[in-house]
């Protein structure tokens, strides 16, 4: 019996008396490749490449740059190339220059993310641009802290500096950063933006903005907004905060980080470039037809540079307030198809 | 006739029973001196071969030495027959990303086969919190601070390129900011995941939630089952002892020895027993400028920063940690 026993033991597969180890489950699960490496949201595209703006030609793009504005002329590319390369002129404004009279020859004034605030009189000239149709973009972020690597890591603190200019108009933009731990591209800071389905970006499916700031007017149209539970840094009140809004001829946006090279092509960052360029292209500013003389108010020549410290000169503005141009369905579209939400 | 009568059945009997009682008196005489010398060794958990608690210290700053010799000391205690159970002794802010995941592995292999209770002195957060996570019971006290599950990278900026750096790839100049932040998606991921996968059902905060990263004081993390329970070494030694099922036990720590403990917390440094220690700049961390990043951190944020324009060498920027 015991003969037969220990030859039975050795004529059994080997297989079959317990594997190798090669099947073992892992010893880590909470590890899985497939779970831990995220998905990357596409960035691809040529929305820019093909945009058509409808035949509007040879508009005059004014960029501001007299203001320590805190963007690099590089990352501004994109769209300044879908301006040039539609035929439209696109200036810089250095801080030399006359703002006035910078102004009376645009057709649309960019305004980036300034770190040194507008100046009353500065306001003065922007507003009465606006009023005579010229179309007013503004670009905002949240206050940040720049860091420096030195012995640990350096933090000193840049405000944002639109209030001036942006509270002229009816609109305020957040200081803290918006941030979503459930619904974002990378980490929680590049937050998902949706455009509402009757709104003038209406069609677009997501795009992505970096360490943006929340945007409201109490009279604007929601362009954009972000997804749900999405929080301002340092505050528990999550909602889908807008990002992006107009009034008028007016258009704040909450982030520039989408704008640039690196980021311009994600999910569907290009068609709100897009959308901003049509915006940009679609007004009808009008030109005073001659020089007048410098309207006075209280007896101070209105726009005299009597505001102290700045270079910029009088403008020559008409003395006749101009309402505000009424939108057209061109001016409303920003050339995307309307689809529901 | 003779030989027979000398080994005679009540002969032998009564040689039997002579070296009985002989035996019985000899036992007699040393007993109590046995069974005091017996108690005393047990008192003073010196007796050889005894159920043991080891006690393993998770001391300062998570660096790829420390990880190393801390590991080694779980090892060590693990492969003792007379260890029944292991009480982690947490008193860090966390360090470096890839030995802070050393440590967790090391930690929660030896948590499959013995019972692991952790003690919070100071701090254990990032990525010591990381490491302690496979623990059946975490107690904390009301100074203890625990949390901060996620990761910080510091990074110098891309390059483009140039006549001095010349590369085979684009991202040899540098990974690029999304690139960069998908990898610490995948750190936030597996961190998160692995403390859900140990802690789940006990922490009664969502995931979303721990990822932001905060940090907790002892009360709330015992709340909010971040911990599970305030009390201090003693409690943790009692509770690892109950899970090993034994009432008497030496208690036998674990050290590493030859080498001076980094502390960059000034938090964790004031609270540390370890024989050795010392505190140490941020830039151990961050490294001195330039760059060579991206460094991949577990630690929680002021461990690293200071406010611009204080002088490096004074207190309150040599380590401005939990």
């Amino acid at each position: 019996m015991v003969l037969a026993a220990v030859v039975g033991a050795i004529l059994v597969p080997e297989n079959a008396q317990g594997g190798d180890g090669l099947d073992a489950p892992p010893a880590h699960p909470e590890y899985d490749p497939n779970r831990l490496d995220p998905q990357r949201v596409p960035a691809t595209g040529s929305i820019l490449a093909e945009l058509d703006t409808k035949g509007e030609k040879n508009k005059d793009i004014l960029i501001d740059m007299a203001h320590e504005n805190r963007v690099k002329r590089e990352e501004l590319q994109p769209l300044v190339g879908a301006l040039v390369n539609r035929g439209h002129e696109v200036r810089f404004l250095t801080k030399d220059e006359d703002i006035g009279g910078d102004l009376r020859a645009a057709d649309a004034f960019i305004v980036i993310d300034p770190g040194k605030r507008y100046q009353q009189s500065e306001v003065d000239r922007v507003e009465t641009f606006v009023s005579n149709g010229g179309r007013l973009l503004i670009f905002g972020e949240p206050n940040r802290k720049n860091v420096e690597v030195g012995f640990g890591l350096s933090v000193s603190e840049e405000r944002s500096q639109l209030t001036t200019i942006t509270g002229r108009f009816g609109f305020a933009i957040g200081t803290t950063y918006l941030h979503n731990m459930e619904h974002y591209d990378g980490t929680h800071e590049q937050v998902f933006v949706h455009a509402p389905a009757d709104g003038g970006m209406a069609g677009i499916d997501r795009a992505v903005f970096d360490t943006a700031a929340p945007v409201s007017a109490p009279e604007g149209e929601v362009l954009l907004r972000t997804a749900a539970r999405t929080n301002r840094s340092g505050v528990d009140d999550p909602g889908r905060y807008p990002v992006a809004v107009r009034d008028g001829n007016v258009t704040v946006v909450g982030d520039t980080t989408f704008l640039e090279p690196q980021m311009v092509h994600v999910a569907d960052n290009e068609a709100v470039a897009a959308g901003l360029v049509r915006f940009l292209v679609s007004g009808n500013k009008r030109r005073p037809a001659s020089p007048t003389p410098t309207p006075t108010k209280n007896g101070t020549a209105v726009g005299s540079g009597t505001g102290g410290g700045s270079n910029m000169t009088a403008t020559t503005t008409t003395s006749v307030p101009t309402p505000p141009p009424t939108r057209t369905p061109q001016d409303d579209n920003y050339g995307n198809t309307l689809e529901k939400e | 006739m003779v030989r027979w009568q000398r080994f005679s059945p009540r002969r032998i009997l009564r040689s039997w029973l002579l070296v009985m009682i002989i035996g019985l008196l000899i036992g007699i005489l040393i007993a109590p001196t046995a069974w005091s010398a017996t108690n005393a060794a047990q008192r003073a958990g010196i007796a050889h071969g005894g159920p043991t608690i080891a006690v393993v210290p998770i001391d300062g700053t998570i660096d790829g030495s420390n990880a190393q010799r801390t590991a080694e000391a779980l090892r060590r205690a693990n492969q003792d027959g007379s260890v029944k159970a292991i009480v982690l002794l947490a008193n860090s802010p966390g360090g470096s990303a890839a030995a802070s995941e050393q440590l967790y592995l090391a930690v929660s292999d030896v948590a499959n086969e013995t019972p692991v209770v952790t003690s919070v002195d100071a701090v254990a957060a990032s990525g010591a919190y990381y490491a302690i996570a496979p623990s059946d019971r975490i107690f904390v006290k009301p100074s203890s601070t625990v949390g901060s599950v996620g990761v910080l990278a510091v990074t110098g900026p891309d390059l483009t390129p140039n006549d001095v750096v010349v590369t085979t790839g684009p991202n040899k100049l540098g990974e690029g900011r999304r690139d960069l932040r998908y990898t610490l998606e995948s750190l936030r991921r597996a961190f998160v995941g692995a403390v859900f996968a140990h802690r789940g059902e006990r922490i009664d905060l969502s995931r979303a939630t721990v990822s932001k990263a905060g940090t907790y004081g002892g009360a709330a993390a015992a709340r909010n089952g971040m911990a599970d329970e305030i009390g201090g070494r003693t409690e943790a030694i009692r509770h690892a002892a109950s899970l090993a099922g034994v009432k008497n036990y030496n208690v036998k720590v674990y050290r590493s020895r030859g080498k001076p403990v980094r502390f960059v917390s000034r938090n964790a440094y004031l609270a540390s027993s370890a024989p050795e220690k010392r505190a140490v700049n941020a830039t151990y961390l961050t490294g001195p400028p330039p760059v060579t990043g991206p460094v991949f951190l577990m630690v929680p944020p002021r461990i690293v920063t200071r406010p611009n324009g204080t002088e490096a060498g004074r207190p309150e920027v040599t380590a401005l940690g939990r």
